[in-house]
């Protein structure tokens, strides 16, 4: 049988993981929004509250440091890789050509475009935005829990993802759009993921030098904890 | 229009081109460096 794990459970267990790591920042809560009407209560929404737009790292940030939950759709986002990513805009040629990261990241056109197709994306139009907030208090039930850990951080959780189901982690890394390839990855497999901060994660968003991103399932957090009788 | 980005928000020009092709506005740029007033 299948244990849900509850909301006080992903707030208690995440509390546990943050102490037994002795994490510098919370793990990160997030949720894939399908309209306005799913918008945490406690959620600020950049463009309403701020006036301003956000980079979805800079959310995360906000999250995991501030511990505030920020919930963002397409007019809030300045980045517009996750915008492609979560699916909150349909793909276009110019895009998928390339022609955003040749000449300057990529040497070729063709090898640019390459990249681009190849960006973990949702299908366009299923979400509408996204919430994170901190795990340790988030008020809303998470569908993926991404976190930057040092390397014995991540060294702590392999091991534990190993003792739960014996099977390892199987992750598409790049240097870019950290973003989508922490939070796409394990929402369209349900697996764990591990992935790399970006340039715009370190410019705009203070990830440090010595960080990765680890993403997991709010139900492992149980799997790493007896079932209660009766589940 | 592009160069302004570029000027103003440290924006590639391809950049503010695609987001643009998006239906996004680059021209609200997330908060950058801060500049604080004296106390």
């Amino acid at each position: 049988m299948v244990y849900m794990v509850t909301l006080e459970e992903v707030h208690e267990l995440g509390t546990e993981l943050e102490r037994w790591l002795r994490m510098r920042v919370h793990p990160i809560a997030v949720k894939m929004l399908k309209g306005r009407e799913d918008v945490p209560p406690d959620a600020v929404i950049p463009t309403r509250d701020w006036g301003h737009k956000f980079a979805l790292c800079q959310a995360f940030a906000k999250a995991q440091r501030d511990g505030q939950t920020v919930a963002m759709f397409k007019e809030d986002m300045w980045c517009f890789e996750p915008v492609l990513g979560l699916g909150l805009a349909e793909s276009i040629p110019y895009f998928e050509e390339g022609n955003h990261r040749y000449p300057d990241s990529v040497r070729t056109l063709e090898d640019a475009g390459e990249w681009c197709r190849n960006m973990p994306h949702l299908e366009y139009g299923v979400y509408k935005g996204i919430a994170v907030g901190p795990v340790n208090t988030c008020s809303f039930m998470p569908q993926v829990v991404t976190m930057h850990v040092n390397g014995m951080q991540m060294s702590q959780l392999l091991i534990v993802k190993n003792w739960i189901d014996g099977r390892d982690v199987h992750s598409q890394l790049s240097g870019h759009a950290v973003c989508n390839y922490a939070v796409v990855p394990p929402l369209l497999t349900g697996e764990c993921n591990v992935a790399i901060p970006c340039k715009g994660d370190r410019r705009l968003a203070m990830a440090q030098d010595d960080e990765i991103m680890f993403s997991l399932l709010p139900d492992m957090l149980r799997r790493g904890h007896p079932v209660p009788a009766g589940a | 229009m592009l160069q302004e980005y570029k000027d103003e928000y440290d924006l590639k020009p391809a950049y503010a081109q695609l987001g643009e092709m998006l239906g996004m506005d680059m021209k609200k740029s997330p908060p950058r460096e801060q500049k604080y007033q004296k106390y």
